[in-house]
């Protein structure tokens, strides 16, 4: 898989393509013109690269993606917490809740995960 | 190549110099403001970029900072010679007519031109082992080619091919970046956001474009913004290529690697400042840590981008957190150094002049070299310059020389330097007139084979008081010299008439050379003119005796002449040049001129020089054709020689060829505004109102001017043979100022001519048939134009028969009877060898007696007046007949063998 990474502005042009898939590359680029000001070349060159990370894939000018976009960001999520926390979730999460407070909301949310977690085993 | 890098290096070497003093510098002002240092690191610049040529006192630049020439050439010397200074290897040569030696050339002057003086001069390159130098031939030469020299030759080859490395490490790492940057997107302004960025940085030269990583964060991005803006305001984006421009130029110096260093170092405080300038503490922090976030531990240059954090971030926050806005005397302490700074390291030094040499009593206005000599120790290598070079300059400091090296036979390119030095010959020593010891910046030159290069040597900083023949020198490598001579003259602004007679003649000469016409040289060349004009009897005498002593008359003699006539009012007619004329004529021109100097120095002159000319008597100067200039003589001191009322303008046998110029005219001070012109047929006038015939004939023999009736205004007379009959000799007079003629002709059976004998002009009548004279008058034109004029004719007696004349070659008797002599039996009559015979002598007392019998008669001739018994006459005019034969009497000739060209009056006194 390689590094899955996307900058910014990537991760935007990713968006666009999650959104409106499948979309024919026409499209993208004028959509990509819109939102980035890009050549076509440059959508192009970009589309490819995210083709060749095995996030997107080109049909013969129809593009739909290979991971959802909650994939993609899991597997970011995921990556994110083995190299900050060593894997360890409860770490990350220590650190997360030092500085940021949970609502109640977001308790009673995170609370349900949990549960349907563990029962999902 | 060679010599291009040779100056680059010598340029860079300058340049460290200032590189130095700014760091220095900068360590000593470190609270001032950065920006300064930009420009400093600007003044590097300027001195890698223009070749300066802007000098000062001040500069601290030395002068021997400079790649000394001999590091170019045989650093392990063979030979070396003792005393270089005093080598002689001219007097051995042969001296070559050529340019610079002042013997004239030929009739039809060309002096070899420049390239054929050259070429010629090939021949003549000294072998040295006969002039006593050490002998190094070509090949050995070639074989102790030094290693500096090769060192010099690899270098400047991988010198391109660094810059050439440089320039492409820098244009890939732009495309690297720049096509990253192509999916970059707007954000406003020229500020762009883009992924797979670690560090905000400008790129672009003529559109610059900030570009931020899109992970910037908000409050880090003001800073950056107002960062990079800075940036852009100093054209920060402009400065940086340049500097790597100039470093890829220049990547062998190290020194300017540093310089680099600290400009994108110093580029980036200035930025820094610039925005903290502005800052309360907070925002500084805040701005530190940005700082902070950005550091690139990347230590590589990069050449374009101005990355944020690309340049010593530690320093930098450092600098940001103690920032302290810069007091305004360390800003102008600061100010100062920098000026100082750059006045000391981008002027050169100054050629150093001496006192002695600038100024020599006034102003030189002019100084002329002529080569004459030139040799080498280096074969195939030669130098040559102009032959003739003026310069008119208010000091010599401006001077310059420039100098052709020549590569015709040299095996193989030849590098050499500037160095140079200039001895001053005298007697047999050359020592060097270098007004110090100094270097020159030795730039590098190089001559491929077969080919040739003018280099202009500076003469400031030579002492050229002294008139005569100095030497050009260099020594490209050690104890290998190539050299000229030259003579230098010079004159004063205020004496214009110091003109030394080396330098008359070779502005002659110079003026003259490959010309064919007078009135060309003359009006291209109007202040060297004027200048021949100034000196006066200084010019003429000079010239005079040049004329003396040349074998030929060419050009630059009838130049001379020109000038001559010009300053004396004598003599030459003005016109064009023309060879064949000039030729004939010379000689008698220069005898006027002796004689008009002669005359200048006639009151003191007590010995009257070699001719023997007696004192007492006057001289008598003037051309046949100078009705004024006889006029002007007033030899007081003989009685019997009062100015001419007649004289003889034109005599076609003595002159049957036309003047030079190819007219026979003259003008008189009697008829303002009027040119008088004679052929052999028609003697005629130029007025304002035209062109008037005065006299015509079949052939116009004899014309004499001369006043007849007292009105102070010569006449026209002519003998001519008449039209009607060739065998008969008539009078033609012209009285100009009253418009009448007169004449006097009897066909049938007299033969009239003219004859004037200095004071009054006699007409001689001749029986046709019997070939003898039968009357001699004195010719007047007595009445009044009131009531009428006519011509009178009052008989001389016999025993006025006064003078024998002889023009040249042609004798032209007028009845010797007294002396000796039968005319009746026809004896010495009309003779076309130059004699005449004066009397019969048998015993050497007879002519003894003879001469003192007549020891009033004058000789007349254009050398002066003589009387017989002088010496000079003796000897060359009297002779006892050469074909006298032992029983034959001999007799006492008057030859004009003696005296070439001249003509004779025997003057003899009337018998009481």
């Amino acid at each position: 898989m390689g590094e899955l990474q996307m900058g910014a502005i990537e991760s935007k042009f990713a968006d666009i393509i999650w959104q409106n898939e499948p979309i024919t590359t026409a499209e993208l680029v004028v959509r990509s013109e819109e939102a980035f000001r890009w050549k076509k070349t440059t959508t192009y060159t970009v589309l490819k690269r995210l083709c060749e990370k095995g996030i997107f894939q080109n049909n013969k000018g129809t593009v739909t993606s290979l991971m959802s976009r909650q994939d993609f960001y899991s597997v970011q999520s995921e990556n994110f917490v083995k190299e900050t926390f060593d894997g360890s979730l409860p770490a990350f999460f220590a650190a997360f809740t030092a500085r940021n407070e949970l609502t109640p909301e977001e308790i009673a949310e995170l609370r349900k995960l949990i549960d349907s977690y563990g029962e999902g085993r | 190549m060679e010599h291009l890098f040779l100056s680059v290096v010598n340029r860079s070497l300058a340049a460290c110099l200032l590189v130095v003093a700014i760091v220095v510098l900068r360590l000593f002002l470190k609270r001032a403001p950065k920006a300064l240092f930009c420009v400093l690191w600007g003044f590097v610049a300027v001195r890698l970029i223009f070749p300066i040529s802007w000098e000062s006192p001040f500069s601290l630049i030395p002068s021997t900072l400079t790649v000394p020439d001999t590091m170019l050439s045989d650093s392990g010397s063979v030979h070396r010679s003792n005393d270089t200074a005093l080598q002689p290897p001219v007097a051995d040569e042969p001296v070559e007519s050529g340019p610079g030696s002042f013997s004239p050339v030929g009739t039809v002057n060309t002096l070899p031109s420049f390239r054929e003086t050259a070429l010629t001069k090939e021949t003549e390159l000294p072998d040295s082992a006969q002039n006593g130098l050490p002998v190094t031939d070509a090949a050995s030469f070639s074989e102790k080619r030094p290693l500096l020299h090769d060192i010099f030759l690899v270098a400047s080859v991988v010198w391109p091919v660094g810059i050439l490395g440089m320039l492409l490490y820098a244009v890939i790492s732009y495309l690297r970046i720049y096509k990253k940057v192509k999916e970059a997107v707007p954000l406003y302004d020229t500020i762009w956001v883009c992924d797979h960025v670690e560090t905000p940085f400008i790129l672009g030269i003529f559109k610059p474009r900030i570009l931020l990583p899109s992970s910037i964060q908000p409050v880090e991005m003001q800073h950056v913004i107002a960062h990079e803006k800075a940036h852009l305001k100093r054209l920060d984006h402009l400065w940086k290529p340049l500097g790597y421009v100039l470093l890829s130029v220049y990547w062998f110096n190290p020194v300017l690697w540093i310089a680099y260093l600290f400009l994108c170092k110093d580029i980036e405080l200035a930025c820094d400042e610039q925005v903290i300038r502005r800052m309360s503490p907070e925002d500084i922090k805040s701005y530190s840590s940005t700082l902070l976030n950005y550091s690139v531990s990347k230590k590589l240059i990069s050449v374009c981008p101005l990355a944020f954090g690309e340049v010593n971030v530690k320093k930098r926050i450092k600098n940001a957190l103690n920032y302290k806005k810069p007091a305004f005397w360390i800003i102008a302490v600061a100010v100062i150094s920098c000026a100082v700074v750059a006045v000391c390291f981008l002027s050169n030094p100054v050629h150093s002049e001496s006192g002695k040499e600038a100024e020599q009593n006034g102003e030189i206005i002019f100084l002329s070299m002529t080569q004459s000599e030139t040799g080498s120790d280096i074969p195939g290598i030669r130098l040559s310059t102009e032959p003739y070079i003026f310069f008119t300059a208010d000091k010599l400091s401006d001077m310059s020389l420039p100098v052709l090296w020549i590569n015709d036979n040299y095996n193989a390119d030849f590098l050499y330097g500037d160095s140079f030095d200039i001895l001053y010959c005298e007697n047999d020593t050359r020592n060097s007139c270098a007004a110090e010891e100094f270097t020159f910046r030795a730039i590098a030159h190089v001559l491929p084979k077969k080919s040739e290069e003018t280099v202009t040597y500076s003469l400031n900083g030579f002492d050229f008081s002294k008139e005569g023949l100095y030497r050009f020198q260099t020594e490209p490598a050690t104890g290998q010299y190539l050299w000229f001579d030259f003579e230098v003259a010079i004159a004063r602004k205020e004496d214009p008439a110091s003109l030394s007679s080396s330098a008359l003649l070779s502005i002659v000469t110079a003026l003259s050379k490959d010309r064919t016409e007078i009135n060309s040289i003359l009006s291209e060349n109007p202040e060297l003119y004027d200048l021949l004009l100034s000196g006066g009897d200084n010019t003429v005498s000079c010239f005079v005796n040049e004329l003396n002593k040349t074998k030929s008359y060419g050009i630059r003699e009838y130049l001379m002449a020109h000038i001559c006539s010009r300053l004396t009012g004598i003599g030459l007619e003005e016109g064009e040049y023309d060879p064949d004329t000039w030729w004939a004529t010379a000689d008698q021109w220069l005898e006027i001129y002796k004689k008009h100097l002669a005359e200048q120095s006639t009151v003191t002159n007590t010995s009257a020089g070699s001719s023997g000319a007696p004192t007492d008597t006057a001289r008598i100067t003037g051309t046949y054709a100078e009705w004024k200039v006889s006029k002007e003589l007033t030899p007081a001191s003989h009685p019997k020689t009062p100015v001419p009322r007649s004289l003889v303008w034109v005599n076609y046998n003595y002159n049957p060829k036309k003047n030079p110029g190819g007219i026979i005219k003259v003008e008189l001070p009697e008829f303002p505004g009027v040119t008088f012109y004679a052929d052999s047929q028609e003697i005629y006038a130029y007025t304002s109102e035209g062109r008037q015939t005065l006299i015509r004939g079949e052939t116009i023999w004899t014309t004499y001017l001369a006043d007849l009736n007292n009105d102070n205004c010569p006449e026209f007379c002519a003998t001519i043979s008449s039209e009607w009959d060739n065998r008969a000799l008539e009078i033609m007079i012209y009285d100009f100022a009253n418009k009448k003629t007169y004449g006097i002709s009897d066909l049938k059976q007299y033969n009239y001519a003219l004859f004037g004998d200095y004071d009054s002009m006699y007409v001689q009548k001749m029986d046709r048939d019997i070939n003898e004279t039968v009357l001699v008058g004195k010719l007047s034109i007595a009445g009044s134009p009131d009531n009428g004029t006519a011509l009178e004719l009052t008989e001389v007696p016999d025993a006025l028969y006064r003078s024998v004349y002889v023009p040249g070659s042609m004798l032209d008797l007028l009845g010797y009877s007294n002396l000796y002599g039968d005319y009746a039996t026809g004896k010495n009559r009309w003779s076309s060898n130059d004699y005449c015979t004066l009397c019969d002598i048998d015993t050497p007392e007879d002519r003894d007696n003879f001469l003192s019998a007549y020891s009033d008669v004058r000789l007349w001739t254009k050398a002066g007046v003589y009387s017989l018994t002088d010496d000079f006459v003796k000897e060359n005019v009297l002779s006892p007949d050469p074909y006298s034969m032992e029983g034959f009497h001999s007799t006492i000739v008057l030859t004009t063998h003696g005296l070439t060209e001249s003509w004779y009056r025997l003057l003899i006194p009337e018998e009481a």
